[in-house]
């Protein structure tokens, strides 16, 4: 832990001592984030943080996120993560809101993203674990990046007040596009942003209506709280995880803008419930989905039926649709990323603290 | 966002100063300066000899090590940056350091570059803590009608001064007439739905258990049960921004009515115009309460496409809009602008319930974004 925090320390030096001798250089500040929320990895390792308060996406360039310093390839177990991120942060667990986890694809490596404090002073922050399991806090101040801005919220008035926010639940790069779902404070309705990456600051991406059917006849158009994209016979699908947790297919190509579009859903998993994340990952020639719940815990569902199944129609009692098998093995989970082909990695509860594991994929 | 790592600045210049104990102290932030550890006792010639020494900062910290106090190995130090200044050296962290929270200064003259044949010692400082009492206070809910709908949907609590982002619903409980706890009444998601300002918490009850047909629905029915008293209740526990509990408890009870499936029918509010040379209220009154944080932003008014400027009140159970314009009215056509986000708190839309028999209602070409009611000043 602790030498790798000296070692981040030093690369950082030498960058500064760098920037500062050279007139000519160009020192590019880095992201100025208000807030830091979600987190995700494009394939090139771009990682794409979330600014809620900001309804901001950044898009930092992976090749400055390390600077020259050497990490352990992978994501070794840290227990009591938020105990050791408040400690190098000067606070305690108590004043840290851990908000998120991304690994990165190349080096495996977890990202963290962290409010420092609960109050209006919060800061945002990031830090990495690596293989070795150390955890360090990782500088955003020279990072190469480009943002863009979700488009503004409606309203009826220049001048009036809003007290709007914007959170952002998940995104996900699928061929060239951002795909975005959040939740307002005041609006109650599902918001599907795709965004051209990368980005270009005139075009903001569009939202869809995204409607489902609720097993009887009553339609709804809730938020989505997670998705994955699944192909099946050459057609992209979005496979999407809602409050009180149906799963719902729409097909990517339907997503245009201002279009109301009508999903399928192929699944009920079981009622007072909400789901967390959802990773794809494939064993034995066989892809599935790792699904984490709030009350139903982590789920394994084979995506085999996903760009088949058809939809319910019928009232459910309890659960129906494309099967999902518990996993027994862990419990607590609140973040989940897949780490490597055989690892997904948990942030799981623990009584006050929270660890973050390794779990073989089952 | 913060400068970790590690700066050596060679700031030492004028008088010799000569050895003694290393001692440490914390420096209180100012406008322009975060709080600082400030270590002293450093001669000229050991300030001088650290600002040439580019030391890393693993060897920096086997110097002066600062962590948080509290029990247990293997604390790590907390990250910031050293600078070596003409009399002192610094360590500003990469965070503010907290208000009355104790900090462990390790002070370990034999890793100087010429090292100090003398022990280490541990100091322990603090910012003083902050003096402020708890008075932050719930002051109202809303909707403030006193019977609800029982497929309400949507509540905001307004604070009297900016809270802590925690999640709020580990401080809410709804409870029956009986005073028993009605469980999974809200939706419990890992977001915040804070104002910007921080005084406004939105608090979902489960949609699930709201809308008709769904499956927490059809198990559990809704968690209001109409012709019966409920109240919500917030823990004062709930910290705010300065990190102190609330003043006090709130409780706000109201009595559950039938469900409110109807959609939102601009052609069914009322336009009370004022009298042109006045800056008189436009008055618009609706037959049901609509959302309150909506009715800021979903309702304006325009004068030929271009929307005037003026200042919005909200009337008793939300039933009303009130319109003041900044400048006095002129005679004219003028366009009440309706935006479709507008909602009632049950999450019903223009021309549009929250659940609806079936998707073929719906229209499918691009959503209208918005309704004008055209009215005259005369």
């Amino acid at each position: 832990m602790r030498s790798s925090i000296v070692k981040l320390a030093l690369v950082l030096t030498v960058a500064t001592v760098t920037a500062s001798v050279s007139v000519s250089a160009r020192v590019t500040p880095g992201p100025s984030l208000s807030s830091i929320g979600t987190l995700a990895f494009g394939a090139d390792g771009t990682l794409f943080a979330a600014d809620p308060m900001a309804a901001t996406i950044y898009a930092i360039d992976r090749g400055t996120l390390s600077g020259a310093r050497d990490f352990k390839v992978g994501t070794n177990d840290v227990a009591s993560l938020d105990e050791k991120i408040a400690a190098i942060a000067g606070t305690a667990a108590t004043e840290v809101a851990i908000k998120d986890i991304a690994v990165d694809p190349k080096s495996h490596n977890t990202f963290v993203s962290v409010m420092r404090g609960l109050g209006a002073a919060a800061q945002p922050a990031l830090f990495r674990v690596d293989g070795h399991g150390d955890v360090s806090l990782v500088s955003l101040d020279t990072v190469k990046f480009t943002s863009v801005a979700l488009p503004n919220p409606p309203a009826a008035q220049t001048t009036g007040r809003s007290n709007r926010s914007q959170s952002i639940t998940k995104m996900a790069l699928v061929d060239n596009k951002l795909y975005v779902t959040g939740l307002s404070n005041e609006e109650f309705s599902s918001k599907f942003w795709a965004i051209p990456y990368p980005f270009k600051s005139a075009d903001q991406g569009t939202s869809v209506e995204i409607w489902h059917t609720s097993h009887n006849r009553f339609e709804t158009n809730a938020p989505i709280l997670t998705f994955v994209p699944n192909k099946t016979n050459g057609k992209t699908n979005f496979i999407a995880g809602y409050t009180c947790t149906p799963l719902v297919r729409f097909p990517i190509a339907d997503l245009k803008p201002g279009a109301k579009v009508m999903g399928t859903t192929i699944a009920e998993l079981g009622a007072g419930n909400q789901p967390i994340d959802m990773v794809l990952y494939t064993k034995g020639g066989h892809e599935y989905v790792l699904m984490a719940n709030t009350r139903h815990g982590v789920l394994k569902i084979s995506t085999d039926q996903f760009g088949t199944a058809p939809g319910l129609t019928t009232k459910v009692d309890n659960t129906a649709g494309v099967p999902a098998e518990a996993m027994t093995s862990v419990s607590g989970v609140v973040q989940l990323d897949l780490l490597d082909a055989t690892h997904s990695v948990m942030l799981m509860k623990v009584g006050t603290t929270f660890n973050l594991s390794a779990v073989v994929l089952p | 966002m913060f400068a970790a790592g590690l700066l050596a600045l060679a700031l030492v210049a004028g008088c010799r100063q000569p050895a003694a104990p290393l001692s440490a102290s914390i420096a209180a932030p100012t406008a322009s300066a975060k709080a600082a550890i400030i270590v002293t006792g450093f001669s000229s010639a050991e300030l001088s000899s650290l600002s040439r020494a580019s030391l890393t900062a693993e060897q920096w910290r086997a110097i002066i090590r600062v962590s948080v106090d509290r029990p247990g190995d293997g604390n790590p130090p907390i990250e910031g940056q050293y600078r070596v200044m003409s009399t002192r050296v610094e360590f500003v962290p990469a965070f503010p350091l907290d208000a009355g929270r104790a900090y462990v200064v390790e002070l370990t003259p034999a890793k100087l570059p010429t090292p100090r044949g003398v022990e280490a010692t541990r100091i322990v400082v603090s910012l003083p803590a902050d003096a402020r009492t708890q008075s932050t206070t719930v002051t109202r809910m809303l909707p403030t009608a006193a019977v609800l709908p029982e497929n309400l949907l949507r509540i905001y609590l307004e604070f009297s001064a900016p809270m802590s982002r925690a999640h709020g619903r580990d401080f809410l409980s709804l409870v029956d007439e009986r005073g028993e706890v009605v469980k999974d009444a809200f939706l419990a998601l890992d977001v915040d739905f804070w104002s910007p300002d921080g005084r406004r918490y939105t608090v979902f009850l489960d949609p699930g258990r709201v809308k008709r047909g769904i499956l927490p629905n059809d198990q559990f029915g809704r968690a209001l049960k109409p012709g019966h008293r409920f109240a919500l209740l917030v823990d004062p526990k709930w910290r705010d921004e300065h990190g102190l509990p609330l003043a006090a408890p709130f409780r706000q009870e109201f009595t559950v009515g039938p469900a409110d499936r109807s959609p939102i029918r601009t052609s069914d509010w009322t336009l009370q115009p004022a009298t042109a040379g006045s800056r008189d209220p436009l008055t618009v009154t609706f037959p049901k309460p609509l959302d309150h944080g909506l009715l800021f932003r979903a309702i304006g008014v325009e004068r030929g496409g271009t929307k005037i400027e003026g200042e919005i009140a909200i009337g008793p159970d939300e039933k009303s809009w009130r319109f003041t314009p900044k400048a006095a009215w002129t005679p004219g056509d003028y366009d009440l602008l309706v935006l479709s986000i507008l909602e009632d708190p049950m999450g019903n839309k223009i021309g549009r319930a929250f659940d609806i028999d079936s998707f073929k209602e719906i229209d499918k070409s691009p959503a209208p974004d918005r309704v004008t009611l055209p009215f005259v000043i005369r």
